[in-house]
């Protein structure tokens, strides 16, 4: 009984700990040193920042789902004037995934951040400090990527939305705007 | 008497203290599966009305309400023009946020590296 619980704890100690990058392996003594001494600085530097980005993270998702919303009502808009216009419904469902992709993006970061602001005795496991610090920058970069990626998807729907104006009513897209 | 039979005749005796502790109970139990569906459905870290979030609240910017944009009626360039600023200030207003990007978790913004030393 006792061999099972140590097997099923070093199975937990294991998928709790971060993967050690190259970043870490590659720390000099003097680096390990430093975050001992500043790491409790840096924890409370993160909490700021965390704080921030909690309304970056809001403002984000209500603007996400009023954008979804105009285009929702466009596309309806379009359909009832049975104007065939896939690429726009395409891409609209797209952005509506990745909207989900950002949120779930968002909430691995965070708690990767937290795990991080909170490691107690940081001072003490200065390496495991920086292992989480680490899995944490490659969460906010993947957070960072699904934005750029519905950057992208807007962009595309701007261009079918010109192209749009163009072939049914054969005005100059650029005067109605756009990015 | 079986000792069901004694809880029974128990319970009937007192009916009314018996549904006040089912409602406790049935309570409890509930609060708990709501409480952890908030926690692992992730809710839990977009939910701004937290504690300690009192000073986030106030950096919340409301969307610009020009989502009403009906769903029938003619397109035509007016109409497409309409459509186009709406869309365009939703954008803006995108843009104006935050794309963590910024260096806020670099070993020199944390005092991590050697460079940053004085």
């Amino acid at each position: 009984m006792s061999r099972r619980l140590a097997l099923f704890a070093s199975l937990v100690a294991f998928l709790s700990t971060p993967n050690v990058s190259a970043a870490t392996e590659t720390l000099g003594d003097t680096q390990i040193e430093l975050i001992r001494q500043n790491c409790v600085a840096a924890q409370s530097n993160m909490q700021r920042l965390e704080q921030n980005e909690t309304v970056t993270r809001r403002n984000r998702g209500a603007n996400y789902e009023s954008i979804l919303k105009l285009m929702a009502a466009f596309n309806g808009r379009t359909a009832f004037n049975k104007l065939n216009v896939p690429n726009l419904v395409s891409i609209t469902a797209d952005v509506e995934k990745k909207k989900a992709e950002f949120n779930e993006n968002y909430i691995n970061y965070n708690n990767s951040l937290k795990v991080t602001m909170k490691l107690a005795n940081c001072k003490e496991q200065p390496v495991t400090f920086y292992d989480y610090l680490t899995q944490t920058r490659e969460l906010r970069v993947k957070l960072s990527t699904s934005i750029e990626d519905i950057d992208r998807l807007l962009d595309s729907y701007q261009t079918s939305l010109d192209n749009l104006k163009r072939s049914v009513y054969g005005f100059d897209a650029t005067q109605g705007g756009g990015q | 008497m079986s000792r069901v039979e004694q809880l029974k005749a128990l319970a009937l005796r007192h009916q009314l203290t018996v549904a006040i502790l089912a409602t406790i109970v049935i309570a409890i139990i509930m609060t708990a599966i709501s409480l952890s569906l908030y926690a692992s459905s992730g809710t839990l870290q977009l939910d701004l009305s937290r504690p300690g979030y009192e000073s986030a609240r106030k950096d919340i910017t409301k969307p610009e309400d020009d989502t009403d944009f009906a769903a029938t009626g003619v397109i035509d360039q007016q109409v497409l023009e309409d459509y186009q600023r709406r869309f365009d200030n939703q954008r803006n207003s995108l843009n104006s946020f935050s794309k963590f990007k910024d260096k806020g978790l670099d070993d020199d913004s944390l005092t991590l590296s050697p460079n940053t030393q004085n």
